[in-house]
């Protein structure tokens, strides 16, 4: 580990990619690339975008999807004799890549990732591993100087020093013991800003947009691609991974881009071809291809905001329809077939009641295509449906399966796969809402002083749809979010959560997810570090499951001893 | 019988106008010297080439003079009026707006409504030749002569046409074999 210390001090400066076409796309022509692809939706956007982009390049690559660190090692380690340039999507930057995945010499790794923190090995790296996503002062990156420096002179005159007599280590006495100490204060000064800078894991920028404004660069956008980019920033938005105004600000500057597409066409382009527009939407999940009165009854937001899992919470729940002047029957239908006036209604209504009710944040600026006579289908709509299909419970379907489903699922012309998604995306959201009425009925959420502690017991029928980083993590958001709304004190507002849920039938291992509390505007975890730092208390093995560390699995005989050591960790 | 995929492969022949977005020197292919290309410019390509480069969204099509509304219904007019076949804008009309139309929609303007027309066009000439060819059946001659009709046409008409003229043949051949057997054994 210390090696980093003796790196090519002669660079200096980081291999950071400053010319996106010339210095990281040029390079893949006429290669053979391998792609490895992180299971999540806004990698599979990116990815789809540079196989678009492959394909008009007649470049030949393999796509290989990625679940977890350990799956990283192992696939890299698979297949990288084969290929010479590896490309790292949404997976790797939080880990030393040269020292974990031990590449030969003559292999370049370009890494396109929006995670952060960044680990400094990889900015720093002398040019093996070439870092594609932009690096902002905003990221933080410890200046060079401050990580790594020449020790030569100080190594040799410790080494000579032991060698020789004890009679010219007294000479050098003062000027040596100088030395060391300032070389300890260098030290100690180089650890806290490493601890400080990988404390908290969060996200950048999408990768997709990144991805997009590449094909932009090259004039070989289209409206499609612009799609793919739009997807992956909406699932930033709606996992939770940045922050809403993070989220404006970039649908701001793709607006730009939106209308350039509309401006393009005119009332005569053929409606075969793919019309995006940007509009204030309703932020309640798949109402477009639900009944309202479900769509309603499983958003987080609405759901908390009206209590739904007490007994009033219902009534509240009509009331409110009653007031906007929709009739109940209605509301319970699909939501294609109400009335056609009704429908166009709906959005207007809301906003207007909006704030008597206090539910801000219904209305969020999103993104629609377009394709055809058919309706309108929201970012949001294929997100949800892409991460049930990433996340199929199905025992059947293999990982790798369920990865090329949710990437076809993005290609307009695979409308049963889309439908297919939605659909278990509906059930999930029911069985989600399902689980945190029984976890809050039967008041398993406790407090244990510097957090929340949930667990989802092993009798639960539905247990094993959440035996998947991303399902899990959007169950504690909710179960965070109910539990803070049913509570009168104002104290858990300030509590982050740690869920676990058994994971496989044997109840050998669980899945543990800590998630920030709900008074912090910024969405950034501390758990991946404090994970890793109560594991090596009780000295068990955990593996992570997610690369921000967020997501561990843990033995359920360690469970007891590694929440223990997390309270006196976190205290 | 030829296939359509054959067909349109035959259509691809021809010579379409393209506005490439990329830089490159000429080709030399065996069909002939294609190129240079140079961003912006409009150069004259086989249609194999402009459909390839559309699809990696290399260039954009510009779409033939025949393909535009005016004109096309302007054709679908003289096409009803007449009774014969009218010469058409291009050989292989049917193939290409199809080609066109599957990577390219959105380079042509009004290209709905010409999807529209091109196809009534198409249906008043299939209907032509079906009701020539019950008129050929029917007044027993023994050769037709239609002009302007395009492969396509010809070829859907072709199988059955074939097919069931050497029925009628055989039929006939038949009746008028056991007619005469009839006629030698009554006298």
């Amino acid at each position: 580990m210390q090696a980093v210390v003796w790196l090519c001090i002669s660079q200096g400066i980081s291999m950071l990619i400053n010319d996106i076409k010339k210095d990281f796309y040029q390079q893949l022509l006429d290669q053979r690339i391998l792609l490895l692809v992180h299971c999540d939706v806004d990698a599979i956007c990116t990815s789809a975008i540079l196989q678009e982009l492959f394909r008009g390049d007649h470049v030949l690559y393999t796509l290989i999807p990625i679940k977890g660190p350990d799956d990283l090692r192992q696939s890299f380690k698979d297949n990288v004799g084969l290929v010479r340039l590896v490309v790292l999507i949404n997976c790797g930057i939080s880990m030393d890549l040269v020292a974990e995945l031990d590449p030969p010499d003559d292999v370049i790794i370009f890494v396109i990732d929006s995670q952060r923190p960044m680990d400094v090995n990889n900015v720093y790296n002398d040019g093996q591993v070439r870092i594609v996503t932009p690096v902002t002062a905003e990221d933080g990156v410890p200046p060079f100087s401050d990580l790594y420096r020449s020790d030569d002179s100080d190594s040799d005159s410790d080494a000579g020093e032991s060698e020789s007599g004890g009679e010219k280590r007294r000479r050098y006495d003062a000027a040596f013991l100088a030395r060391r100490q300032d070389r300890r204060r260098w030290e100690e000064r180089r650890d806290r800003l490493l601890a400080e800078y990988s404390q908290f894991s969060m996200y950048g920028d999408c990768s997709a947009l990144l991805a997009y404004d590449l094909a932009l660069r090259m004039s070989r956008d289209t409206s499609q691609l612009l799609w793919y980019g739009l997807v992956g920033l909406t699932e930033q938005l709606l996992l939770r991974k940045v922050e809403h105004q993070r989220y404006v600000l970039s649908a701001g500057h793709y607006q730009g881009q939106v209308a350039r597409y509309g401006h393009q066409r005119d009332e005569t382009t053929s409606a075969d071809c793919l019309r995006l527009a940007f509009e204030q939407d309703l932020n309640l999940v798949l109402y477009r291809h639900w009944s309202l009165f479900d769509s309603l009854r499983f958003t987080p937001l609405v759901a908390c905001q009206f209590k739904l899992f007490t007994f009033k919470g219902e009534k509240r729940l009509q009331e409110f329809l009653a007031e906007l002047g929709l009739p109940l029957v209605q509301c319970r239908q699909k939501f294609a077939s109400m009335d056609m006036a009704l429908r166009g209604q709906v959005r207007d209504l809301i906003q207007a009641k909006a704030e008597k009710y206090l539910l801000d944040g219904v209305l969020y600026g999103a993104f629609q295509a377009r394709l055809g006579f058919r309706q309108p289908l929201a970012a949001a709509d294929v997100v949800h449906a892409m991460v049930a299909l990433l996340e199929n419970p199905d025992p059947h379907r293999s990982a790798d399966d369920c990865f090329m489903d949710a990437l076809s699922a993005l290609d307009r012309r695979q409308e049963p796969l889309l439908r297919r998604g939605i659909g278990l995306a509906e059930k999930l959201a029911q069985v989600t809402c399902a689980t945190v009425q029984s976890l809050l009925d039967m008041h398993q959420v406790i407090s244990v002083g510097a957090f929340l502690y949930a667990t989802v017991s092993d009798g639960e029928p539905n247990s094993h749809f959440f035996a998947r980083p991303h399902c899990l993590t959007a169950l504690a958001h909710f179960v965070l979010r109910a539990h803070v709304a049913g509570e009168r004190s104002k104290r858990s507002r300030q509590l982050p959560l740690i869920l676990t849920t058994p994971l496989g039938r044997d109840g050998g291992a669980c899945l543990v997810v800590g998630v920030p509390p709900l008074s912090e505007q910024s969405p950034r975890n501390l758990f991946g570090k404090a994970f890793e730092k109560a594991a090596q208390r009780i000295r068990a093995n955990i593996t992570p499951r997610s690369f921000d560390g967020s997501v561990v699995e843990v033995q359920v005989d360690d469970r007891t001893r590694f929440v223990d050591a997390l309270v006196s960790l976190l205290a | 019988m030829i296939s359509p995929e054959e067909m349109e492969f035959l259509a691809e022949f021809g010579v379409l106008t393209i506005i490439p977005n990329f830089q490159q020197e000429q080709l030399y292919l065996i069909g002939g010297d294609v190129g240079p290309f140079r961003p912006a410019l409009p150069v004259e390509v086989p249609v194999w080439l402009a459909v390839n480069l559309r699809q990696r969204s290399k260039c954009r099509i510009v779409p033939p003079d025949w393909m535009e509304v005016d004109r096309l219904q302007e054709k679908k007019e003289e096409e009803k009026n007449s009774a014969h076949f009218t010469p058409m804008p291009c050989e292989h009309y049917m193939e290409l707006t199809q080609l066109i139309m599957d990577v390219a929609a959105g380079d042509v303007p009004r290209a709905d409504q010409i999807r529209t027309i091109i196809k009534d066009i198409w249906d008043i000439r299939v209907a032509k030749l079906r009701s020539s060819v019950d008129a050929f059946l029917k007044s027993n001659s023994s050769y037709a002569k239609l002009d302007h009709l395009t492969l396509l046409e010809l070829n859907t008409v072709r199988p059955f046409l074939n097919h069931s003229l050497d029925q009628l043949y055989r039929l006939k051949k038949d009746t008028y074999r056991s007619l005469t057997m009839d006629a030698s054994r009554t006298s």
